[in-house]
């Protein structure tokens, strides 16, 4: 039962002293590690959690929650500025984010991303909090089935984004899905493809291939063409510039609500992952937006939407690990972690014994947002400058920035040479217009695709992919993602 | 030419004070000098991560001021590569970890990983933590006889490494026929399958299943590890009341701290100390009771013993393993 005394108790605290102290200071933290790639959001946790063993658990919550809370907004920063996700979940707001920095208008891009993100992050809370019930059934009808579908529909977004033609998509969509069967067989755990190197057991690590086929891959592309990010004279970002983005998210209200939903009910789903929450809402604004040719080429709803959608699914992870204990995310578990060593039992007292805590956790949530908007917001402009900075000069920054961030993952060197790797294939695809992202995405979903597609069979009959609703309705979206452009044309063709 | 001598003799004097310094043993009185590096082999968060940093802030109460013991996740192959790291480490008593036992052994059975469990310097058990076999509620099942009678039980989990090698041995000692859905990349998915009804059981240590028992989500069958009833769950039985003694000694989760091998003794000795003082600490468990996360602290000579009991026990069920891990 809902108690307004302890909620508004908890409020007061949280903008008092020194709540409002550790709010700023976390939201200022989660911003940091969410924009330099390789330190997310989950290890701005782990670092400060030592820190809060003096704290009692509403003031350490409140402040970890606030720095996580930040972070997957910072993560857009890189997405934007130079062609890398501040964390896995941010990479769909490469295919709009960086072309619109490359026309010199990343101000718009990091304005449009901020009030997205805020308004994303609030949405899925809210969301989350009013319909447990709904959500928890929902997450019950999730089977092998729909995980499968899932991971299907991911991968046809190859079909529809990224550089060059289709056939070269798909040639690199299928190259990162073989990459994915490298390592340890999800079902039977024989290895697989790893030549004796036990570096190579649990695959080729995505995040460090991540880094290294777009942020090194940029990189050397941009030394070797003497250029910065933005050439053109508009890229003297303005408040102006900034204050569009944020009113270009406004004007696209109905995208908003419609991507913070689909973040929502992703993110309640364990095991789908963050990404797909990105890439899918990317796609559906795509789908169902006007002018959707502009897309891919800079359009600001291409922003609006995985970043709406990034923010909300955070909201939707809260659902598993409040009603089951089970986390909805690695953050999540994270979090659990921090509670269970600051001596609270995360059992099914937690709402009873604890629930100070939550509501903390849950303000938290929403206080980061809007501290994060009003930061982000004032100093968007300066960020931008980023994009007209001498190759020379910038380069070799992030150069050693991905580097250090890949190995600050798993502290293993091995990431590092991944990523150095994946930057050399990264160059040579940009050179010859293959989909790095489709690359990504075969690596992120091959894995889940194979899994929940033996899982399945494992379980039941193949008719049962078209006999469960919910497969069924993601069939149908996959068949409507594939033939949609193809009828579009047609129609266009028809018009002239 | 004197003063020249003089500074080469001079010189010469002084490297052989650094060889003494360097080649000289140190000794336990100078141990520890410099932060303590402590391995998981999972992702922050989860329980492996959560015992680790509770026992490594207890355990700076007893370092000399200004050292730490610092936390290093380092997940991969189920615990094996942490395990790597550490067993081929400097033997200085500088890098220690969390070993999930024996679930390390089995790999070891049947490949090559890059450590010998055998050679480990064992220094201490956190908890040795009971196993919980579970019927999900959405199953028919209620009690083991229910397992044993049907024509197949599917039973989730995530593969048949690390502590879930608990699994396969229980259906094999029960004689239940199980059909095993693998693959999950947790517990909790695993959990969550079975709660959906995509399976009808699992094997799982009782913390992690401790909140879905509660709630009813889970019905307990069978306490393996334990020894006796937990309150928590009464009318679930032991496995040696229901007649399989040797689930009490083969199935059971242990969390083990342990370091390189080749630790000189008196430092070993420093570091078997200075873990026994934290396990055993007040604060420590004045947690451990807050949290509900339990602890069953042992020393670490009677760690080495008792897992060398139970790898001799798990070398006798070879031919069981085998068909699951190749």
């Amino acid at each position: 039962m809902f108690d307004l005394k302890l909620f508004v108790s908890m409020l007061a605290n949280m903008v008092g002293w020194p709540g409002i102290l550790l709010l700023i200071s976390g939201t200022i933290i989660g911003m940091i590690f969410g924009a330099i790639p390789g330190l997310s959001g989950t290890t701005a946790i782990v670092v400060l959690i030592p820190m809060t063993f003096g704290m009692d658990p509403g003031t350490a919550m409140l402040w970890l929650a606030a720095t996580y809370g930040a972070a997957t907004y910072g993560g857009a920063i890189p997405c934007i500025l130079i062609n890398t996700p501040g964390e896995p979940p941010n990479a769909a707001t490469i295919l709009d984010g960086y072309p619109m920095a490359q026309k010199g208008k990343a101000g718009m891009a990091l304005g449009s991303a901020a009030t997205a993100s805020t308004l994303g992050g609030f949405i899925g809370l809210l969301v989350t909090l009013l319909m447990i019930p709904v959500l928890t059934r929902f997450l019950m009808a999730f089977s092998y089935q729909e995980f499968f579908m899932m991971a299907l529909l991911g991968l046809c977004i190859i079909a529809i984004v990224g550089e060059g033609t289709l056939i070269k998509g798909l040639a690199s969509g299928f190259f990162g899905i073989m990459l994915s069967f490298v390592g340890y067989d999800p079902i039977t755990s024989v290895l697989r493809y790893t030549f004796g190197i036990q570096y190579l057991w649990d695959g080729i690590p995505v995040v460090p291939a991540l880094f290294g086929l777009l942020a090194i891959g940029e990189v050397m592309d941009l030394l070797v063409k003497e250029r910065a990010v933005a050439e053109a004279q508009s890229a003297r970002a303005s408040r102006r510039q900034v204050w569009a983005g944020v009113r270009a998210t406004f004007k696209n209200m109905p995208l908003v609500l419609r991507s913070s939903a689909l973040g929502t009910f992703i993110g309640a789903i364990p095991g789908v992952g963050g990404t797909v929450a990105g890439f899918l809402s990317y796609m559906q604004a795509k789908q169902t937006c006007k002018n959707s040719e502009n897309f891919g080429k800079g359009d600001v709803r291409g922003v609006i939407a995985p970043e709406a959608a990034n923010d909300a699914k955070e909201g939707g992870a809260l659902l598993p690990t409040l009603a089951f204990g089970i986390p909805g995310s690695s953050a999540m578990a994270v979090f659990l972690g921090a509670l269970t060593l600051h001596g609270i039992d995360v059992g099914q007292d937690i709402f009873v014994a604890n629930l100070d805590v939550v509501y903390m956790l849950i303000l938290a949530a929403l206080g980061c947002h809007m501290v994060a908007a009003v930061i982000g917001l004032s100093v968007a402009d300066k960020m931008a400058i980023l994009t007209r900075i001498r190759p020379t000069l910038i380069t070799p920054v992030i150069f050693v920035v991905c580097l250090i961030g890949s190995f600050a993952l798993r502290n293993n060197m091995g990431d590092v040479f991944v990523t150095f790797l994946f930057g050399l294939l990264g160059y040579e695809m940009r050179k010859f217009g293959f989909s790095r992202i489709a690359l990504i995405l075969g690596l992120l979903l091959g894995t889940m695709a194979e899994r929940s597609f033996r899982q399945a069979l494992m379980t039941s009959t193949i008719w049962r992919f078209f006999t469960r609703p919910i497969s069924l309705v993601l069939f149908l979206a996959i068949l409507a993602v594939l033939i949609l452009p193809y009828v579009r044309a047609y129609r266009k063709r028809g018009d002239i | 030419m004197k003063k020249v001598f003089v500074v080469v003799l001079m010189g010469v004097l002084v490297f052989i004070g650094f060889c003494f310094g360097f080649l000289t043993p140190v000794s336990a009185q100078d141990f520890p000098k410099k932060n303590i590096r402590w391995f998981v082999g999972y992702s922050p968060g989860g329980g492996f991560d959560t015992y680790s940093r509770a026992v490594a802030r207890t355990m700076e109460k007893y370092l000399p001021k200004g050292l730490h013991v610092i936390v290093v996740n380092r997940p991969g192959s189920a615990s094996q590569q942490a395990a790597s790291m550490i067993y081929n480490a400097k033997p200085d008593g500088y890098t220690i970890g969390i070993w999930p036992m024996p679930g390390l052994y089995v790999p070891q059975m049947f490949f090559e990983p890059k450590y010998d469990v055998k050679k480990v310097t064992w220094l201490g058990t956190v908890l040795v933590e009971p196993m919980v076999l579970a019927a999900s509620s959405k199953s028919d099942f209620r009690t083991v006889k229910d397992l044993q009678g049907a024509k197949s039980v599917r039973l989730a989990l995530t593969g048949f490494t690390g502590p879930e090698i608990a699994a396969p041995i229980t259906m094999e000692k029960l004689g239940v026929k199980a059909q095993y859905i693998t693959g999950h990349t947790g517990s909790g998915q695993a959990m969550l399958a079975a709660m959906r009804g995509d399976a009808d059981a699992v094997v799982f240590s009782y913390g992690s299943l401790r909140k879905l028992l509660l709630d009813k989500s889970f019905v307990p069958l069978l306490l393996m590890g334990e020894g006796k009833r937990n309150p928590e769950i009464p009318d679930c039985p032991t496995a040696t009341e229901a007649g399989y003694p040797e689930l009490d000694d083969l199935v059971a989760a242990w969390r083990v701290i342990g370091g390189t091998p080749g630790i000189p003794e008196d430092q070993k000795k420093k570091l078997r100390e200075l873990i026994w003082k934290s396990i055993n600490d007040p604060e420590f468990l004045e947690w451990s009771k807050k949290s509900k996360r339990p602890v069953s602290p042992l020393d670490g000579i009677a760690t080495e013993r008792a897992l060398a009991k139970i790898l001799v026990q798990y070398d006798g069920l070879r031919d069981i393993l085998e068909k699951y891990m190749k």
